[in-house]
């Protein structure tokens, strides 16, 4: 596994779910914004809807976990990092 | 949103928008089948649109306030089969507004009735809704995929096909 993820959900910082994004999305797109807070709207780091499915098959992958399926649009980080972990 | 429908070039507007809207393509795996410069290369939209891919079909081009905001269409492959969301593209400003399933979508199923099937095609660039189609049949989590719209969903994912000589990923819709 490239990144070490923990299996306790509650033990994964904040910090740790961010950089296991930005990692996700260097692997997958071959560049990966500078910046990316809780708050940062997918669209503006270029992540379309059909990105969000890439990554989240991309997380399954990895971690050999499954997301839970959004009851509310995934437009932020935040709202993304939620399901994956 | 203004659903623009066209056979060919000669709606001069609507290609004027088209060609607008797709110069500021950024994606340079796109560029060939995109571009209005590659015109003249047989696999770009404007080629197509020009040698008769959609004699029998339509391509739908998005207008929102004068701008061009995505563009897709639908061509007979065979007596019972048509290719849905073909040369599809939405600009990264209109994503995750689902305007292809909410306005283009619909029309090719209705206008494409005459086909027992309708075939979405994906190559391994976009593979990942062929897997999200896979796992939506086979009753795994959906996931992101859970926030399509429900028509995306009438397709089910039937393996690869030899489709205009090259091999595709194919989910299919058929009518009852």
């Amino acid at each position: 596994m490239w990144l070490n993820i923990k299996e306790n959900n509650m033990d994964t910082t904040l910090a740790e779910k961010i950089d296991f994004l930005k990692k996700a999305i260097l692997e997958l797109k071959g560049k990966s914004p500078d910046t990316i807070t809780e708050d940062t709207k997918l669209l503006d780091i270029g992540i379309d809807s059909l990105d969000s499915v890439e990554l989240q098959m991309y997380y399954e992958d990895v971690t050999g976990k499954q997301t839970a399926d959004p009851t509310t649009p995934v437009t932020t980080v935040k709202h993304l990092i939620n399901l994956m972990y | 949103m203004i659903v623009h429908t066209i056979k060919d070039l000669s709606n001069y507007y609507v290609i004027n928008l088209l060609s607008d809207g797709l110069r500021n393509m950024t994606e340079v795996r796109l560029l060939e089948n995109y571009h209005p410069d590659n015109k003249d290369n047989p696999a770009n939209l404007f080629y197509i649109l020009k040698h008769g891919r959609f004699t029998i079909g339509n391509y739908y081009v998005l207008e929102n306030n004068g701008e061009y905001a995505g563009s897709a269409g639908w061509n007979r492959l065979d007596d019972t089969t048509a290719l849905a969301l073909v040369r599809a593209y939405i600009p990264l400003k209109f994503r995750t507004t689902y305007n292809m399933a909410k306005f283009i979508l619909p029309k090719i199923i209705e206008e494409s009735k005459d086909h027992q099937s309708i075939w979405i095609t994906c190559n391994h660039y976009n593979k990942t809704i062929y897997d999200a189609f896979t796992n939506l049949s086979n009753g795994k989590s959906a996931g992101m995929f859970n926030q399509w719209p429900d028509n995306y969903k009438k397709f089910k994912p039937v393996g690869t096909k030899i489709v205009n000589n090259v091999l595709q990923y194919v989910a299919e819709y058929k009518r009852e």
